[in-house]
């Protein structure tokens, strides 16, 4: 019988050796005389449980093995025809070894749409993508008249999966009803939050459901010509995304007379030059035209004037990647999955203080809980959990009170967060509140455009007085103060980026005000990670005198002698905590 | 069209913005950036309005949003008034003391605040300099970088062989920023230096030789007054005295 070895090829396997696994793989099997079964090796996209790579997984026995090393190879080889290879499987939290991915808790609660295809098929052959369904949607939709296919699209409820959450049905009415000779059909693939991956994923694993979903929305709206904005540090999404466009064309999917239709539409590839606002729709817009990646007053909206003056349809990758799904199994199978408001699933990248991060992909409303204690299988190191950041760094920061919230669009901005394009990043009680906001705001004023005054300046300043908390500098008042530019910046700034930029200040302001309080009253980090206000003690009655810290620290700090306990001299230690982490008897702690 | 502008019925034209409807009616709005010359920036936010349309409330900035049947526009409300006093406090800091600045915030009574940490120089990166610079067909000054380190520079901040030292980016400028140095044989502006251009008839000064080629196409160079004179004395050539 012959069985199917798909070998992980995301840019999380590749980093660990998943090439030299498949290379091997193909090796043993080209000299292996005594093999009966006839495997086949296939290099798939991202499965999502990137910690866990290389993932190998066999067909149809429906076997998953993680961490696999070359040297592992011979064993799986060995085995494929029996009982799997035990220790390679997955170990679930009550200590388990899973064979398949139904019974592994990170994988068990996901339902995908979006990533349908993404590690089950090869991303650089067109005939499996088709073979799996694709190109269907298109077949459908070029059946139908625009009109329908905007109207199942509707049906289908979904909303843009970049940010805004607008929906993308009206989003293409409004484009189908303006009158122009041409109009354009973008898709956006600048992802730029810290932490996130899934529209890379999309686009390296399955860059087929991209380009098909991207010819749907041409002929809805009636495009003739498209651009994916991909950013240049997407080696691999860029290559498959080229490769996928490539042999569209050559199928007769892109061109002049699409499948014998008469509908005719082509579309390129824009590299982005790396810049976060320009995953801004209109600053986008402006780098395709080539010029400065700045954003523009939107007081008339793309789909009446948009690229080069003409209405134009942006989506991001996630959206146009459910597009096919739907057109092939109609709106209402979508409409079923999710909320009121927030139809179908979402794709996350859980990431931070959570025992297994990666890519997920759920239905809409689920909780926040579940997305971080079940399928992340909650805090590492018996540690408390603090907060989780949605949205990117421009999304807010939801406490421990409100993890039973749904996901949905509406539900996120009301808490003073967003869903942003679906980052999902965990903090822990180490971690500071009053520095994480520090943090975002460095990026944001890094990468804020700088056209406007509330954004550029604001973030300036913002920055300055956040540095100064985490320093010990700050006084109470400085509270109102940030109170004031956030509100500046989010009432009077140009674009979305300014609007939401000031999210990871309020949202800290409104559910850990304490901690800033602390900062400024008591001087001192209660998660203990600002430097300035933190000290490192040995303990005096832990302390075995083994001289290990003393041995580890970088500046000398810690003196001792046999018998005796050790001491950190504050005024030399740098608060790196080096020795904390050494000491084996857990004898330093941070105050 | 008629929209109400502080509950004054205002008639506006089909492309106009709110500010220009406003200020046609002698009502202020503040405004940095705005200068009907050139592409409107909106980038100062100073001119933010709230208005009321459809029965949906916004706050927009007034430079850029066109006008529809029906609109009603507030200028001075107190979430207003707290956006413009942050905005102006946000300015100043990256402007101390500037006369422009200075006057906005006697209007509205706004006081700076020490903790903003003032940057130096007077550039509020509105970016009119650069709107104007390109309409004038040069395009020699651009903004550089992005973010907070954002700037108003040459390319690569060398000589520009674009500037023609017509010194038009400083007329722009609401803060008067941009250095412009004049003596007796010609200016130096952005890091070049430029010879007059002087008239051949009086030797009254023109304009940088760049300057005039580019406006004129001309070679001889001759100044305004002495052109009509020529062309007086031509007419008074061909037509005789008339008295």
């Amino acid at each position: 019988m012959s069985k199917e070895i798909l070998v992980c090829c995301g840019t999380g396997c590749i980093a660990k050796g998943s090439q030299s696994v498949v290379e091997e793989f193909q090796k043993k099997l080209s000299d292996g005389k005594d093999i009966k079964i006839t495997p086949y090796v296939k290099k798939v996209g991202c499965n999502g449980f990137c910690e866990n790579g290389p993932i190998v997984t066999i067909l149809p026995d429906h076997i998953t093995y993680y961490k696999v090393a070359p040297k592992d190879v011979e064993e799986i080889i060995g085995n494929l025809g029996d009982t799997p290879v035990e220790r390679l499987l997955y170990q679930d939290d009550k200590g388990n070894r899973v064979r398949s991915r139904e019974e592994n808790p990170f994988y068990a609660p996901q339902y995908k749409i979006a990533l349908r295809n993404t590690g089950l098929i090869d991303p650089g052959n067109i005939e499996e993508y088709i073979k799996a369904g694709g190109y269907t949607g298109l077949k459908n939709a070029l059946q139908t008249s625009p009109e329908q296919v905007i109207r199942q699209v509707e049906k289908s409820g979904i909303r843009g999966r970049g940010g805004g959450g607008f929906s993308t049905g009206r989003k293409w009415r409004s484009c189908y009803e303006a009158s122009a000779d041409r109009k354009y059909m973008l898709c956006n693939g600048d992802e730029g939050d810290p932490g996130a991956f899934m529209d890379r994923s999309i686009m390296e694993g399955d860059p087929h459901s991209v380009v098909e979903g991207l010819i749907i929305g041409a002929y809805a709206i009636g495009a003739s010509q498209g651009y994916l904005y991909i950013r240049d540090e997407y080696e691999l999404a860029l290559r498959h995304v080229q490769r996928a466009i490539e042999d569209a064309r050559k199928k007769g999917y892109l061109g002049k007379n699409i499948l014998g239709s008469g509908f005719a539409f082509d579309c390129e590839i824009v590299r982005g030059g790396g810049a976060f606002v320009c995953g801004e729709s209109s600053a986008l817009m402006a780098s395709i035209e080539g010029k400065v990646g700045e954003p523009r007053v939107k007081y008339i909206r793309s789909v009446v004037k948009g690229l080069f003056d003409q209405p134009t349809v942006l989506n991001n990758v996630e959206t146009l990647a459910n597009i096919p799904y739907i057109l092939t199994h109609g709106g209402e199978v979508f409409a079923k999955m999710g909320t009121e408001g927030s139809k179908g699933t979402k794709v996350f990248s859980l990431v931070g203080k959570v025992n297994r991060t990666g890519l997920v992909e759920v239905p809409m409303g689920i909780t926040l809980r579940e997305l971080v204690f079940q399928i992340g299988g909650g805090i590492p190191g018996n540690k408390a959990f603090k907060a989780v950041q949605t949205g990117g760094p421009s999304g807010g920061c939801i406490p421990e009170s409100l993890l039973d919230l749904p996901i949905d669009f509406d539900t996120l901005k009301e808490k003073g967060s967003m869903m942003g394009s679906g980052g999902v990043i965990v903090m822990d009680e180490t971690t500071c509140m009053v520095d994480l906001a520090r943090y975002y705001i460095k990026f944001l004023s890094e990468e804020s455009c700088g056209k406007c005054t509330p954004c550029r300046e604001g973030l300036r300043h913002m920055l300055d007085i956040l540095t100064r908390i985490c320093e010990g500098k700050g006084e109470l008042e400085d509270l109102d103060l940030l109170e004031e530019l956030a509100i500046t910046a989010t009432k009077a700034s140009l674009c979305e980026l300014g609007r939401t930029a000031a999210n990871p200040v309020l949202s800290t302001l409104h559910y850990f005000r304490g901690e800033y309080e602390a900062h400024i009253i008591n001087k001192r980090c209660p998660a203990g990670a600002c430097r300035e206000l933190i000290r490192f003690t040995i303990l005096e009655e832990d302390c075995k005198s083994c001289g290990i810290c003393a041995k580890h620290c970088p500046v000398s700090a810690i003196t001792g002698e046999l018998k005796k306990p050790y001491t950190i001299h504050q005024d030399i230690c740098i608060r790196c905590g080096n020795c904390k982490v050494k000491c084996p008897f857990g004898a330093i702690y941070v105050e | 069209m008629n929209i109400l502008i502080d509950g004054k019925q205002v008639l506006a034209q089909p492309e106009d913005t709110i500010l220009m409807a406003a200020r046609r009616e002698g009502i202020f709005i503040p405004s940095l950036c705005y200068n009907e010359a050139t592409e409107p920036t909106h980038s100062c936010r100073l001119c933010m309005v709230e208005i009321q349309e459809n029965g949906r409330a916004d706050m927009v900035a007034s430079c850029a949003y066109k006008v529809k049947e029906g609109l009603v526009v507030t200028t001075e409300s107190e979430s207003l008034y707290q956006v413009r006093k942050t905005l102006l406090r946000l300015l100043y800091a990256q402007a101390p003391e500037n006369s422009s600045i200075v006057a906005l915030m006697e209007r509205y009574q706004v006081v700076p605040k020490e903790k903003l940490v003032p940057k130096e120089g007077q550039c509020i990166l509105c970016g009119l300099c650069v709107e104007a610079c390109k309409k004038l067909g040069a395009a020699a000054i651009s903004t550089i970088h992005r973010g907070v380190i954002k700037e108003v520079n040459t390319p690569y901040g060398i000589q520009a062989k674009n500037c023609i030292g017509c010194a038009s980016c400083a007329g722009f400028c609401p803060t008067h920023c941009i250095t412009v140095e004049d003596t007796e044989e010609g200016r130096t502006i952005w890091n070049k230096k430029f010879k007059w251009a002087r008239c051949e008839v009086c030797g009254a000064i023109v304009g940088t030789e760049q300057h005039y080629k580019a406006s004129t196409g001309d070679t001889q160079v001759i100044c305004p007054d002495c052109r009509r004179k020529t062309m007086t004395d031509v007419f008074a050539d061909t037509l005789g005295e008339l008295y």
